[in-house]
């Protein structure tokens, strides 16, 4: 079934379509998943309450697509899933992102998203008490609570009249990001889950999957939540905390995994996460060579599996 | 392709197909997704020419250029050597009509498209060629559109005989061109059930004309858009199944 000769050059493309054709041959007789592309009309079989979810409009009482995807149907609502798109926010989720800019009193956050998002000084939680005023002087500290170029945990918090995102770290889980590994994925790749502050004991790291593809990989430390830096307590400080090399070690397979699944299109779940490191200690494969033709090999043996057993 | 001679003054012999009838596309391919930084990109190939289309957005862009209801669309043209320039620019202003067409703007205030175009092979046709790789660069970064496009050249030879999809002997020997963009129409809005095919989109015209022959060219033009719109609609759902899970 994967004729690739070992050794060859990594091709992701062929891989990706290698993966495909593997994957078509497990959904058997089970109705195939209906594509369709801009401008088709989507079948409703005949029934007048449908409801128009993303990526359709309706043209003459007529249900089209407006982008080129899988055709997704929850109840009534109707809706088209694109392979890869800019992240669009949802209430509540949980992203990755990085500071732009501070302009008067907010943050704008490069979320991936159509447009920078806004976290405002009153989102935040500020040293020494959750309840305090936000005085001008607050304002002009600002620097010392996030700088441009920070990474920093978040969650949606509410929407502006033109689409724009508005964000809140008031939670000790989030805020700023360090002592890690950044892995960037296509967001269609990340679904939302319960969790997305994720401890994989077992691996020895703590994981938080954006929903905007950003996923931050960090050594674990047990009994905390996952979110490194807890800014009520103390002020922000720059010292790196200390990993050894095994703990480093551990953060980048757990990284080189993500970036593996990414390339060949499989949802990111912690089972998706836990099986590719695992795999690849059990094979003893170094480091480096888990991008390599060889190990993507038995990444899609190993979906094809799990795909077979649902 | 027949071994040319290079370009210069129409001749008989030059502007005569060997491997081909006058009504016969070039061979099409299209890859897509081959740039890891563009949400979106497309490969366009026509026989010989060869254009590369990538898409960024829709996403921020200055305050200066944003517009407070729509997504702004911009275009860059870049040819295969030398600087970008009349010419160029007046592919980009036809591309980003289309575009604008095509695209729901509204969707997406204060935010900006920007489409750039590479040429990587030039044998006749490159501004069809890249409102193609646009089309499908489009649907490779997942733009939510009313309806996709796809565009076909023809040229009127010397002799009053017409070809479609000319090679750059052919375009350079050409009396009059005439570049059309169609929709992909399988349900346009405005459409009534009795005019169901491609509705033109946009038109580009090159020399002088009599009003039938530009007729002719531009009802040539929207049937052989009908043949690559099934092209492009088989690419494109190719590269979904299997892989939209």
């Amino acid at each position: 079934m994967l004729s690739l000769a070992s050794g060859s050059v990594f091709d992701s493309a062929d891989l990706v379509a290698v993966a495909a054709s593997s994957f078509d041959q497990t959904s058997g007789g089970a109705p195939e998943t209906p594509v369709v592309c801009v401008g088709d009309t989507i079948a409703t079989d005949g029934q007048e309450g449908f409801l128009r979810g993303h990526g359709t409009q309706i043209v003459d009482g007529e249900l089209v697509a407006t982008v080129s995807g899988a055709v997704e149907r929850i109840n009534k609502l109707v809706s088209v899933r694109t392979l890869k798109s800019r992240y669009t926010a949802e209430l509540g989720d949980v992203l990755v992102g990085r500071v732009r800019e501070i302009s008067g009193k907010r943050w704008k956050v490069d979320i991936n998203g159509r447009q920078e998002a806004v976290l405002q000084l009153s989102a935040v939680n500020l040293p020494g008490g959750i309840q305090r005023r936000r005085t001008a002087e607050d304002e002009l500290n600002m620097r010392s609570v996030f700088q441009e170029g920070d990474l920093i945990s978040t969650e949606v918090q509410s929407f502006f009249a033109d689409g724009s995102v508005a964000l809140h770290t008031r939670s000790t889980k989030y805020g700023k990001l360090k002592g890690g590994q950044l892995v960037t994925v296509a967001c269609s790749l990340i679904r939302r889950q319960k969790q997305h502050f994720i401890p994989l004991e077992s691996l020895g790291v703590d994981v938080i999957l954006g929903c905007n593809g950003l996923v931050w990989v960090t050594p674990h430390v047990a009994g905390a939540p996952a979110a490194a830096a807890d800014q009520t307590s103390e002020p922000d400080t720059d010292v790196e905390p200390s990993v050894s090399a095994k703990q480093r070690a551990a953060v980048c397979r757990t990284a080189n995994a993500l970036r593996a699944l990414g390339a060949l299109g499989i949802s990111i779940t912690p089972a998706t996460i836990e099986d590719t490191c695992k795999a690849s200690i059990d094979a003893g494969v170094q480091l480096h060579a888990m991008l390599e033709g060889p190990f993507l090999e038995v990444i899609i043996s190993q979906e094809t599996q799990r795909r077979q057993r649902q | 392709m027949q071994p040319t001679a290079g370009p210069g003054p129409s001749s008989e012999a030059l502007a005569k197909r060997s491997d081909r009838t006058e009504l016969q596309l070039r061979v099409l391919t299209c890859e897509r997704s081959l740039l890891h930084r563009a949400d979106g990109s497309a490969k366009w190939s026509q026989g010989q020419t060869s254009v590369l289309a990538a898409i960024y957005g829709p996403r921020l862009t200055f305050a200066k250029k944003e517009h407070p209801e729509t997504c702004v669309v911009e275009v860059l043209v870049r040819p295969k050597t030398r600087l970008p320039g009349p010419t160029e620019r007046q592919t980009e202003s036809l591309i980003r009509q289309c575009v604008e067409g095509v695209v729901l703007t509204a969707m997406h205030p204060r935010t900006a498209i920007l489409v750039v175009i590479q040429v990587v092979q030039n044998d006749g046709c490159v501004m069809a060629c890249a409102l193609n790789a646009v089309a499908a660069a489009l649907v490779d970064a997942g733009i939510p559109m009313h309806q996709n496009f796809v565009s076909v050249t023809s040229a009127l030879m010397p002799g009053a005989s017409v070809v479609i999809d000319p090679d750059l002997a052919e375009e350079q020997a050409a009396e009059a061109l005439v570049c059309s963009a169609c929709t992909t129409c399988r349900s346009w809005p405005e459409a009534s059930a009795a005019q169901k095919g491609p509705a033109v989109l946009a038109v580009y015209t090159r020399g002088a004309m009599p009003v039938e022959d530009y007729l002719t060219l531009v009802e040539l033009n929207r049937q052989g858009c009908e043949r690559v719109a099934q092209f492009s609609v088989m690419a494109a759902e190719k590269s979904l199944v299997g892989k939209s899970r």
